[in-house]
């Protein structure tokens, strides 16, 4: 099968599951993309040394391989989206490339617009500017929501939240906006009497506080954004590098993957699938992960409820950290990454 | 103060008598086991009466946080301080309580002062600190101690050693075993490299027969959610650049110098191939936090001064240091005296 004709079965599956009418099972396209994936990517292949009959059985390569080796089919050499994480969580940037994003913005725009309902098409993003910051899935992801008719703004510059000109945008616009944040970057605002958004305005958070100092809890920082900023909506979205498709939540409920993404909690120690409702690492299995890895493993540990929901409960507990010995990830952090 | 060495010597034998029934986790009874003997033998009569022999005043009393990754670290210090006559307060980590716990009872049992404290704040009250752990708990501690408290911080390092080909055999594969196996890999004398300039398959051979029989000696305890999973990226690594060998509870694993990694994953050994100076120059880029360096019999110590190691030592003996010692390049000894 040709990257080609997968992606279009998979751009297929993406359309006719929103449709609630699947034209082939997730598990049948997983084994397809997985068979495809082993077979033209070198490391995908050194993971998967055995074939595999259920998608939970698919290899889910560890986020921190990211950080140290090409994950995927597409070359050094050839042409790629290329996006990073932020480093932020320690260790060195985590690369995925991709050909290009189109299952990706598909996927991106739809499940947001299935999760949110219609959505204002101002987007005011407390976010680097993509143009400036092209390796930012997040960034990306954002600047798709204007959906062509809009138009986004931009108030992060190189870390530095510039509230004067936030402010500003919000209080210059006519009609509800869709304001989307970091949860470090919204305390921050939120701590410097923010411009209340204007009615209808939809606020989307996303991140935690990715290892860095603040002074909110997530529930007060829920709290104080309903308070100060005053959404008709408050939503929350789970995203990383080296996925393709988002899931979209709330401060109280679960996360919600599209059709097209399935998680799987672990036991961490093991490895073993746990049952639904059952704490453990999370896993995901994206479809629209075409030339990368379609299986991830996190650090996160989080419970899948039996509707497919998730609900994150933080970081993996890290004992070692606390010693006086350095973690993997504390090496990394400290520069030994190649 | 009144010195107590000959209460101290009591103590220690008591200790050892008792180590079939000292609380283990998350090592196994026989991990804990090596780990305690490890310790104990340093404290021996030699030793203790070249420190005894030490000039200066005993400090009233100590307190001494202790890391929780090597929990029998603090055995040495409570020696020294109770010989001197000090009155110590120990901080132990949650899971090292049970230890703790019994080091006090067996101690006061000779009507020496030792006392266990589970508030970090008890232990800053004295006028002498000694904290182990990680670099951040070291800085915090030192904060918020008075400016009159002498305080001394044993932090982040990592080990590693260097196997010449003309030692590669089995005694000596044994020795590395011994020495990955103590703490399970935890502690900041484990050899988390070994550069090896002989066969790298050889050497893999030769240890996967090591580790399997220092598993069935000293078995593997606990492993933590974060360290399952950080093992599986630096397998997933392995698997992809290099060549792994696993067992039950433990793995080698031969990878470029480029990809190796100044940190460890419990019983889990990379293996290097490198010519001596390669080997000095990588140690000698991460010199603020070498700590230990453990050579064949064939290596030419002085030949390795230049990596920087605060203490290079005989393979095997790598989790075996000395009483009487600098503390990675500081006289700890001395600096615990008025």
């Amino acid at each position: 099968m040709t990257r080609d004709a997968l992606k279009s079965e998979i751009h297929r599956f993406m359309v006719t599951s929103l449709e609630r009418s699947p034209h082939q099972s997730f598990e049948a396209l997983a084994l397809k993309l997985h068979q495809w994936q082993r077979d033209n990517s070198p490391v995908v292949a050194a993971l998967s040394p055995s074939a595999v009959t259920r998608w939970e059985e698919i290899p889910a390569i560890p986020v921190g391989v990211y950080k140290t080796l090409p994950v995927g089919t597409v070359g050094e050499d050839e042409a790629a989206v290329i996006f990073r994480t932020s480093g932020t969580t320690g260790g060195g940037r985590g690369v995925h490339r991709i050909r290009d994003t189109e299952l990706y913005d598909f996927g991106a725009l739809n499940w947001a617009k299935a999760q949110i309902g219609a959505f204002p098409t101002t987007v005011i993003a407390l976010l680097n500017d993509p143009a400036k910051h092209p390796d930012s899935s997040l960034a990306h992801m954002v600047a798709l929501f204007p959906q062509g008719v809009g138009k986004a703004s931009w108030h992060l510059h190189n870390g530095v939240l510039n509230h004067a000109s936030l402010n500003q945008e919000v209080r210059g616009s006519s009609g509800p906006v869709f304001l989307c944040a970091t949860a470090f970057a919204l305390a921050e605002w939120l701590e410097n009497d923010p411009q209340q958004l204007p009615p209808g305005s939809v606020l989307m958070v996303t991140g935690g506080f990715k290892g860095r100092s603040v002074t909110l809890s997530d529930t007060e920082m829920y709290a104080l954004a309903q308070e100060q900023l005053r959404p008709s909506k408050l939503v929350t979205e789970y995203g990383m590098t080296e996925l393709s498709s988002q899931l979209w939540g709330s401060p109280t409920g679960a996360y919600r993957p599209p059709p097209w993404l399935k998680v799987l909690a672990v036991d961490p120690v093991s490895g073993a699938p746990l049952p639904p409702g059952e704490a453990g690492q999370l896993r995901f299995f994206d479809l629209a992960n075409l030339d990368s890895s379609l299986g991830i493993e996190t650090m996160d540990l989080g419970l899948v409820h039996p509707d497919g929901s998730v609900s994150l409960r933080g970081r993996l507990e890290g004992a070692p950290a606390r010693g006086c010995s350095l973690t993997v990830e504390e090496a990394w952090s400290r520069g030994n990454v190649p | 103060m009144t010195p107590h060495w000959d209460q101290v010597r009591r103590w220690l034998s008591a200790l050892r008598e008792d180590i079939p029934h000292a609380p283990h986790l998350p090592l196994s009874p026989q991990g804990q086991s090596l780990a305690l003997h490890n310790a104990l033998d340093a404290l021996s009569e030699p030793a203790l009466q070249q420190v005894a022999s030490m000039t200066g005043h005993a400090f009233p009393s100590a307190g001494l946080i202790a890391a929780r990754t090597v929990s029998t670290a603090m055995l040495e210090w409570c020696a020294v301080l109770l010989g001197r006559g000090t009155r110590v307060e120990l901080k132990s980590a949650t899971d090292a309580d049970g230890l703790a716990a019994w080091f006090v009872r067996h101690a006061q049992t000779y009507g020496l002062s030792l006392h266990h404290t589970s508030s970090r704040q008890t232990a800053l009250q004295h006028p002498l600190l000694l904290v182990m752990g990680s670099d951040e708990t070291i800085e915090t501690v030192t904060r918020e101690a008075s400016p009159d408290t002498r305080v001394l911080g044993f932090g982040h390092k990592f080990s590693a050693a260097y196997w010449d080909a003309r030692d590669l055999d089995l005694s000596h594969a044994a020795r590395i075993a011994r020495d990955l196996a103590a703490h399970d890999t935890r502690g900041c004398m484990s050899p988390s490299v070994v550069f090896t300039n002989g066969d790298p398959t050889r050497g893999l051979e030769l240890l996967a027969e090591a580790l399997s029989e220092a598993e069935d000696m000293w078995p593997r305890g606990t492993l933590f959610p974060e360290e399952a999973a950080s093992y599986r990226t630096r397998r997933a690594i392995a698997a992809i650049l290099g060549t792994l060998v696993e067992g039950s509870n433990w793995s080698a694993y031969h990878i470029p110098l480029a990809h190796a990694l100044p940190a460890t994953t419990p019983r889990s050994l990379q293996l290097v191939y490198s010519t001596p100076q390669g080997a000095i120059q990588w140690l000698q880029a991460r010199q603020g936090h070498l700590s230990t360096l453990g050579l064949s019999d064939s290596a030419e110590a002085a030949d390795w001064r230049a990596a920087g190691a605060h203490r290079q030592c005989a393979l095997g003996h790598m989790q075996k240091p000395p009483l009487v010692r600098n503390h990675d390049g500081v006289d700890a000894l001395t600096l615990t005296l008025q």
